[in-house]
């Protein structure tokens, strides 16, 4: 593998601090993500109350993006 | 008009007689979910964004009638129809915003990335780490990565390819491929771990 510029170790640590053994693939959150959803546009917080989706999503920019923009459409 | 529940929609969309009904309820929901939900990634107010809107509602729509036995009925149901044309939206458009980008010159040595001290002017103690914690970093990754491994770290969290769009250039599905990673991430935090370093030490030689 090539060199690394700083940015891209940042980026790589960053991935990393956030790594835990018990994290759950795409496929799990996506069946959480409507519910989570809702939860998270009600006032909860999702790190408490769903921390699976919660860690999911600070690896997984697809499943972020997703989330963000159905939350977006919630609070209209 | 009275909203549905949640079994009011299923049994509408799995009727035959009521399901034109449900579905023309439903289109213009998701077009004006669309629109708000998507304003961080396209002009929804555009004209352009219309046309495209109705693509993605329509193919939404068909996934939503194959995968209504995947409804739990743990959200609204409206909430889940939205969540799948969102998926639909966002995958295109990331699709077409990377499409230019080949695998192989994300991969290429054109595209070699090469360890430059982070700052302006570095203190020569600093610069000096740097380079060691890149050095242990790059070997860790040598030693204990798949070659598979290896690509997927350089375009995921590296490169900052969108998941969806890496795992389909790498033949995979996003599930899979989140699953490569996270015991990639997994491996090499444990080999920082046994040089007795931390993603945190990374951060604080590279700047959070």
């Amino acid at each position: 593998m090539t060199d690394l510029l700083n940015r891209q170790i940042t980026q790589l640590a960053h991935s990393l601090a956030h790594t835990t053994a018990d994290e759950c693939a795409c496929d799990e959150v996506d069946g959480l993500l409507a519910a989570a959803a809702e939860l998270a546009a009600s006032g909860g917080a999702l790190a408490d109350l769903m921390p699976q989706v919660q860690r999911h999503i600070e690896q997984c920019p697809c499943c972020h993006a997703e989330l963000t923009a159905l939350l977006r459409i919630l609070a209209a | 008009m009275q909203a549905r529940s949640n079994a009011e929609w299923l049994d509408d969309l799995r009727d035959a007689g009521r399901r034109e009904a449900a579905l023309a309820e439903l289109r213009p929901l998701l077009l004006n979910g669309l629109r708000r939900g998507l304003v961080d990634y396209v002009n929804t107010a555009g004209p352009e964004f219309a046309a495209l809107a109705e693509d993605f509602v329509q193919e939404a729509l068909l996934k939503i009638l194959d995968n209504l036995e995947s409804f739990r009925g743990e959200s609204q149901f409206t909430t889940w129809a939205h969540k799948v044309a969102v998926r639909v939206a966002l995958s295109e458009l990331r699709h077409k915003q990377w499409q230019d980008r080949s695998l192989d010159a994300l991969l290429s040595a054109e595209t070699v990335v090469t360890f430059q001290p982070a700052d302006a002017a570095p203190t020569p103690d600093l610069s000096a780490e740097q380079r060691d914690l890149a050095a242990v970093l790059h070997r860790l990754i040598e030693e204990t990565l798949t070659e598979k491994q290896r690509t997927a770290l350089q375009l995921v969290p590296i490169g900052q390819m969108p998941i969806a769009e890496a795992a389909e250039r790498l033949g995979m599905t996003r599930n899979a491929l989140y699953k490569l990673l996270h015991d990639a991430r997994l491996r090499l935090k444990q080999r920082l771990a046994e040089e007795g370093l931390t993603p945190d030490d990374l951060l604080d030689a590279f700047g959070q």
